[in-house]
């Protein structure tokens, strides 16, 4: 009692304190209450009896309190007998449970004293000494003292045929899941395995019940390259004893071992994965994928086919529905979508997660193709072998195929793109790396490591390559530089990469550019002038323009009165036209750039379809020299400021020859819609062009249809030097070659030499 | 009204009073007495500010039952007075720190006196003690009766024993005894049963 009385206390002083607070605030009340009646009103003062009572009643209460305090300040005077009793009760209480506990162990040594007065006698081994002179097994309690027991050789084979029997007999009889592989028994030791997870070696003997399993050896076949994971022999013996504990209280033993292991394996696997990722997006990956853990929230427990959560549910060991395996989503291709907000939706992704039937599944957000199979691309884990880096880099490949693919039956639909087969090719470039054959798989390795490319023809054997790149899904455009400009190149690649132009298109463009490139190459090759967009403005009505890709050329006369206009219409057929333009008397030596647009005064088609081109290896003469002499009578314009040879008087007769050749029309062009000149691309200097020549190897190229093929020996006189270093190589060879500008003369067809 | 409280104390607070006494000074504890002090005078001193409280509340009392023109002046001083010697009250309280249980302060508000408290306290203890020293018998004749027959059964293992106890009690007196000196330099021995 003692105990539980004095268990809550307060301190005196506490309470002495509260009761002389409490007092002296009752007086004060008094106080303000009478001075508040003084100053107040004379109804509110209260009489002097009033006052005197409320005296009293305060004195009264006090001295209450008082009296209180001091029946407890003299009772605390006995505290310390109270500790004393207390202490003594503790004290008495310990030897309570001493003499419990003293109880106990009597009681108890009165049984061991039972066992103790009769022994049990070994009788059976006593019977074999006395018979045998020998023992064939210690007896239980000798054992116990610590030697070993074991088998003599020639007791072994027999005794462990019979256990091969027994544990045949007793698989025959348990449900084996239908998962494991393989299920085979060797001198009594079971061996189970499912084939990339887990292998056991089981027997029975549970305990010494022979109908319990005892689980050997557990092995894990999941790993990654560096081999399966490894189990340490501690982890390895508490879940081994911890699965034949469940194994030996379940109805289906096999199945919960499977269970166990399985789930293991899973998770292991999706550790490893989740790993390897992380340690991909710090690496090598970095800014190049996104992953994100996944808990699958549609899994709900019990349900689907699978027997194991159902029974597991049953016997509430193992809940499936409280123990999540989370899937991994790696997001690839981050850039896809540069619309400023981070949608991590819109790039695609690879799922890899633990189903409910508790199997590993690598899911692809979108359709893919497999360039290999041509079939939907599985991307499957090797689970004894796990490479997140290869499941990646398979799907890249699978996606950029699938890309390369659509973009490819886009174009093939183009007839301007697509006219033969080989125009449109989906090419893969075969890698040689013959020191990582050995130790990679070789389909896999060739899925990875090609580069696939579309090529697509511009003209002749000259192709423009549109690829993807691996780590950003962005497009790249690769041409060789002769045929179009890298400026023009990286342009079409953003534009394409932003989305705000279709491939057809960019094709398309990119084509003309490369074939007027060419012709633009051959006509400085020939001695014309290109312009390029800074150097001249002109004003050109758009009835006759095609498109925004044409070039201007100038004729080397200094005469800047006329140009040739060349374009491709919608078949990417080559178009000229010929361009007069009106300049005032000023104008007419500034041959560089001028800031006023040129009106175009009058133009004409040049139909190449209708031109006879002599077959001859000479040189077909654009300029009869004789036929310039005649003409020159009938010039009626200033000579021009000619810097050319002066054995060749070109500049008197020029303009009278193009109006021959316009025949004399003077059909007004509309004046409504002019169109500023600029010219695509070329960045050549408006250099003074001296006289350039066409080798005679290189006869007059035939003007039709197979132009653009056969254009090849001319593109590659003229792009075998680049560009720029073209014309100073050309002033070099000036002297060394001979002109031929031949001029149409009359109504006779011209035979003008112009590619 | 001073003497109310101990007026209407029951015999058993008598005896408990008795019995606090000699704890008190009976205490097995000679030395030790210092630390003790400080509180002790405290807790007298406070019981000696609670006592002139009372003293002057009673004087007021009767100040103000008989109240004259003449007595306004010695009013005020004892209300005066009264209000300093809570303040006395106050600050002393302050290093008093006994642990007072809850039960004595609610005997208290009831009008019983506290001293029940101690007297429960007390007799529980002694119930207690009865109950262990009637386990402690039982145990010791029940030894005495498995000596008694074990010596019937096994002799010489029972005269080894009883040499191994004998040696041991021995020892253990040796060391209780030097334990136990008196100032004087004689030994404070129990009886032994």
């Amino acid at each position: 009692m003692a105990g539980e009385l004095g268990q809550q206390t307060v301190e005196l002083g506490t309470v002495a304190r509260q009761a002389a607070e409490e007092s002296y605030l009752a007086l004060r009340e008094l106080v303000e209450k009478s001075r508040a009646g003084a100053e107040g009103e004379v109804a509110q003062q209260r009489s002097d009896t009033e006052k005197k009572i409320d005296l009293l009643k305060f004195i009264d209460r006090t001295r209450q309190r008082m009296l209180r305090l001091h029946v407890l300040a003299k009772w605390c005077q006995q505290v310390p007998l109270l500790h004393y009793c207390q202490q003594l009760a503790s004290t008495l209480s310990s030897h309570e449970t001493c003499f419990i506990q003293t109880g106990d162990s009597l009681f108890f040594m009165h049984e061991g004293l039972q066992q103790a007065r009769a022994p049990i006698f070994d009788v059976s081994s006593a019977i074999e000494v006395i018979h045998t002179g020998s023992y064939r097994r210690l007896p239980k309690s000798v054992e116990e003292i610590g030697t070993q027991n074991t088998l003599f050789q020639d007791e072994r084979k027999p005794t462990l045929k019979k256990l091969s029997t027994l544990v045949r007999a007793k698989l025959l009889e348990t449900l084996v899941p239908k998962e494991m592989s393989e299920v085979s028994v060797t001198d009594g030791i079971a061996n189970v395995q499912v084939d990339g997870e887990f292998k056991v070696l089981l027997t029975l003997g549970y305990r010494g019940h022979f109908s319990l399993w005892r689980i050997l050896h557990i092995e894990l076949l999941v790993g990654e390259n560096t081999g399966p994971i490894k189990l340490e022999e501690t982890r390895r013996y508490v879940l081994g004893d911890d699965i034949e504990r469940r194994m030996a209280v379940a109805d289906n033993p096999l199945t919960i071992l499977y269970t166990i292991l399985h789930e293991l394996c899973i998770s292991f696997v999706m550790d490893t994965v989740i790993r390897q990722t992380n340690v991909l997006r710090q690496g090598r990956w970095k800014e190049a994928i996104k992953s994100e853990l996944v808990s699958d929230s549609h899994r709900s427990a019990g349900q689907g086919g699978n027997n194991a959560p159902t029974q597991l549910g049953q016997d509430g060991e193992l809940d499936s529905s409280g123990f999540r395996i989370p899937g991994l989503k790696i997001n690839y291709w981050l850039d896809e979508r540069n619309s400023g907000s981070a949608e991590s939706d819109s790039s695609p992704f690879i799922k890899v997660e633990a189903l409910q039937d508790m199997q590993i599944k690598c899911q692809h957000s979108s359709f893919v193709l497999d360039p290999l199979t041509d079939k939907e691309a599985d991307l499957s884990l090797d689970l004894s072998c796990i490479d997140v880096e290869a499941i990646i880099l398979k799907a890249i490949a699978c996606n950029r195929h699938t890309r390369l693919l659509e973009i490819q039956r886009e174009l093939k639909k183009n007839t301007r793109i697509s006219r033969s087969p080989t125009d449109v090719v989906l090419k893969r470039k075969e890698v040689h790396m013959d020191v990582l054959q050995k130790r990679v798989d070789r389909r896999g390795f060739e899925n990875c490591c090609t580069n696939e490319v579309l090529q697509v023809r511009a003209y002749g054997k000259s192709y423009i390559h549109l690829g993807i790149n691996i780590r950003s899904g962005g497009f790249l455009l690769q041409s060789p530089k002769n045929i179009l400009p890298p400026s023009a190149v990286l342009d079409s690649e953003e534009a394409l990469n932003k989305r705000s132009i279709t491939p057809t298109e960019v094709f398309v463009s990119l084509k003309t550019r490369s074939i007027l490139q060419l012709f633009a190459a051959t006509g400085r090759f020939l001695g014309v002038k290109v312009y390029s967009e800074c150097q001249i403005t002109l004003k050109i009505p758009k009835s006759i323009l095609y498109g925004s890709d044409f070039m201007v050329m100038g004729f080397p006369w200094r005469t800047n009165a006329y140009y040739l206009l060349m374009q491709l219409d919608d078949n990417l057929m080559p178009v000229f036209y010929l361009l007069e333009v009106h300049i005032d008397g000023e104008d007419r030596s500034n041959i560089d750039t001028t800031t006023d647009a040129k009106e175009v005064v009058r133009f004409n088609r040049i139909d190449i379809g209708q031109m006879q081109l002599g077959e001859d290896e000479c040189i077909a003469n654009l300029l009869d020299v004789e036929k310039l002499q005649v003409l020159q009578s009938m010039e009626d314009g200033s000579p021009g400021h000619s810097e050319i040879d002066e054995s060749l008087p070109l500049k008197p007769s020029f303009s009278s020859v193009v109006n021959a050749v316009l025949g004399y029309e003077r059909d007004s062009p509309s004046k409504e819609n002019w169109l500023s000149y600029s010219s695509p691309s070329t960045h050549l200097s408006s250099q003074k062009v001296g006289r350039q020549g066409v080798s005679s190897r290189a006869g007059p190229p035939e003007l039709d249809d197979e132009l653009l093929h056969s254009n090849i020996d001319t593109a590659k006189v003229a792009s075998g030097v680049t560009l720029d270093s073209y014309l100073l190589s050309n002033s070099k060879s000036a002297n060394s070659t001979e002109t031929s500008v031949s001029v149409p003369a009359g109504d006779h067809p011209s035979k003008l030499s112009a590619c | 009204m001073d003497n109310a409280a101990p007026n209407s104390s029951s015999s058993a607070a008598a005896t408990a009073a008795a019995v606090a006494a000699a704890a008190a000074s009976g205490n097995g504890v000679q030395g030790g007495d210092r630390p003790e002090d400080p509180s002790k005078q405290n807790l007298a001193q406070v019981t000696a500010s609670i006592q002139r409280t009372l003293g002057l509340l009673h004087q007021l009392n009767l100040n103000v039952s008989s109240f004259s023109s003449a007595s306004q002046l010695p009013l005020l001083q004892r209300l005066n007075a009264l209000v300093a010697e809570l303040d006395t009250m106050q600050k002393l309280a302050e290093g008093c720190n006994i642990q007072v249980p809850m039960e004595v302060v609610n005997l208290i508000d009831d009008g019983k006196n506290p001293d029940e408290f101690t007297r429960d306290v007390l007799n529980s203890c002694i119930a207690k003690n009865q109950i262990t020293k009637g386990k402690t018998d039982a145990f010791k004749s029940l030894r005495k009766h498995l000596l008694e027959e074990l010596e019937e059964a096994f002799p010489e293992d029972i005269e080894a024993y009883r040499q191994i106890r004998a040696t041991s009690a021995a020892e253990s007196k040796r060391l209780a005894q030097s334990q136990n000196v008196l100032p004087n330099g004689d030994s404070n021995v129990k009886a032994e049963h």
